[in-house]
């Protein structure tokens, strides 16, 4: 399914600023497969998040997604496969169009309808049953701006337009981070609710220890842009927190 | 005002609507501010004062959209592919249009199209030939145009436009490619503003090398009064502004005419103007804060 072979990155190369933020990085994961990723700040997470969707090229290595090579694949067309959410609720809508132009948007993906298609009836129907599944109350304001949404809110709908045509793999990075304590807990909710209900393949970064744990088939723990755990099964079902934040600070 | 005036105005507010328009596509949906709309609204004049001049005058409609898409495009890709800042490249295609638009003009500076056969002729000769005449087919026009905008605007590819100017982030994460968006978005603007230049000439039967100077703080003179009229919340009701915003601009214009002041200070006071809207929320923050201030003041004391 995806497959990183000897991933690097390194910033500023050559330069006092130099920084590797991704060491001959591997891993695979397998057909829906729900990886949660730890790592401190600065481990390289969002670097790997940004290798994988093609928002920057590394250095060296492969990435291979359903057999297909994409390392080098610009990211418009990466995003056919790839649905990402961001830790800022800002970043995955368009303030300025409405929840229906935000969700349209979306739906093109793999649609392969022309671009002179417009929103039909049966696409308004999809997108309200979509909306109401969400259990928001938005399906009756699909023409509000999205700018005027709060940032649960906009994360939800965000969250909805990267699943609504099933991606082959779910980008999640610090996705409730920045949302108060009870949105939070909602849009969590709701992510696993929908990764579970589509089978979606899913790499979810968290700061919580809790939800790394809780939540997922698969944990791994990222340093210095390397693996640093990685556990699945009865390894992961016994592991303490104790055990997992001692091997934050080697 | 006149009534021959007044008329006028009205005439050239319509024309002016299509123009900005233009302006509209750039500044508000794609969020990118073109300098090259002074040199394609000469290119459209001037490719529609050929099409005038060799007696096919409605070629000339789409002959000056086509050359201001074409603008548009230059402009859109050294943008994308070339990586030069928005501005930049708009200035870079405005000023090397200068020299294209003079060897369009077989490189006279002003081509005269009086008694030359325009499309309005036919409405004179066999219509009505009172003053405002050529709304008849001003009014029709804009409005098909505008109907045809608010209907792009809704399909997948006018949605990506504005998506790309609203969030660009957020358009590359969901597989549309924003260069293609710019461009396309480019050339539509600049297929307006020239079939704006291609009208104004076969209006005022004349092209000008000069004309198109200082375009760009006309158009958004224009839209920025067409805001304060028509709150723009939807693409509807931005295009609606946009015609009345050109419309009354023309008007305004038309009055300061009337008056002692100078017809070369009509530049000056379109800067203004804009410098003015533009500038107004800043101060309006301010002087809120001010007064906060003062009260908080008197609170504590
Ligand atoms: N565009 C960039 N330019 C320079 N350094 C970067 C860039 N992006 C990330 N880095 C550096 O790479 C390292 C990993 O960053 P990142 O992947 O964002 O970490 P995190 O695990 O917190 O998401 C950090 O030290 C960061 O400063
Ligand atoms: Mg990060």
């Amino acid at each position: 399914m995806l497959d990183i072979h000897f991933l690097s990155k390194e910033f500023n190369k050559g330069t006092p600023d130099a920084h590797l933020a991704l060491n001959q990085f591997s891993m695979k994961v397998t057909d829906g497969e729900f990886v949660t990723l730890l790592g401190g700040n600065g481990s390289g997470k969002s670097t790997l998040f940004n290798l994988i969707a093609g928002s920057i090229f590394p250095d060296s290595g492969t990435i291979r997604l359903e057999d297909k090579d994409i390392t080098f694949l610009p990211e418009h067309r990466r995003a056919l496969l790839i649905g990402r959410v961001f830790q800022n609720p800002l970043t995955g809508t368009a303030p300025n169009m409405t929840i229906e132009e935000n969700l349209a948007i979306s739906y093109m993906r793999g649609t392969g309808r022309s671009l002179l298609h417009r929103t039909t009836k049966q696409d308004r129907t999809f997108f309200r049953e979509q909306l109401y599944a969400l259990g928001l109350g938005l399906e009756n304001r699909m023409n509000t701006r999205i700018g005027l949404l709060s940032g649960g809110q906009r994360q939800a709908i965000t969250l909805l337009m990267a699943t609504m045509v099933k991606p082959k793999l779910l980008l999640l990075d610090e996705h409730t981070a920045a949302l108060d304590p009870q949105s939070a807990v909602r849009v969590t909710e709701l992510t696993e609710r929908i990764i579970a209900e589509g089978k979606i393949t899913t790499i979810m970064v968290t700061h919580s220890i809790g939800t790394a744990l809780h939540t997922g088939s698969r944990l791994m723990l990222l340093d210095g842009g390397r693996i640093a755990m990685d556990i699945q099964g009865e390894a992961r079902q016994k592991i303490t927190r104790q055990e997992l934040l001692d091997s934050y600070a080697h | 005002m006149s009534t021959t005036a007044f008329f006028g105005a009205v005439e050239l507010g319509f024309i002016y609507a299509i123009f900005t328009f233009g302006i509209f596509i750039s500044f508000r949906i794609l969020n990118i501010p073109d300098l090259t709309t002074d040199g394609s609204f000469v290119l459209g004049a001037a490719a529609s004062a050929l099409c005038v001049l060799n007696g096919m005058p409605y070629l000339g409609i789409p002959a000056s959209m086509l050359v201001g898409a074409a603008a548009g495009i230059v402009t859109a890709l050294l943008q994308t592919k070339c990586g030069i800042q928005p501005i930049l490249s708009g200035i870079l295609t405005m000023t090397g249009l200068y020299s294209i638009n003079l060897a369009v003009m077989m490189n006279k500076s002003n081509l005269p199209l009086l008694m030359m056969r325009n499309i309005f002729t036919p409405i004179e000769e066999n219509i009505i030939s009172r003053p405002g005449f050529r709304l008849i087919l001003l009014i029709p026009l804009t409005l098909i145009i505008l109907l045809i905008l608010v209907f792009f605007f809704k399909t997948q590819l006018g949605l990506s436009i504005r998506a790309t100017g609203d969030n660009a982030e957020m358009v590359r994460a969901s597989s549309i490619d924003t260069d293609t968006a710019k461009i396309v978005g480019f050339a539509l603007s600049n297929s307006l503003i020239g079939l704006g230049g291609g009208l104004v000439a076969q209006l005022q039967q004349s092209v000008d090398i000069n004309m198109g100077a200082g375009m760009v703080v006309v158009g958004l003179a224009s839209l920025i009064i067409g805001e304060m009229l028509i709150k723009s919340t939807s693409v509807l009701r931005g295009l609606i502004g946009a015609v009345a915003g050109a419309v009354a601009y023309r008007l305004v214009i038309a009055a300061i005419l009337t008056t002692n002041l100078p017809a070369s200070s009509l530049k000056l006071i379109s800067a203004l103007i804009v410098a003015i809207a533009i500038a107004a929320p800043t101060f309006r923050k301010k002087l809120l804060l001010r007064e906060q201030i003062r009260r908080n003041g008197a609170d504590h004391a």
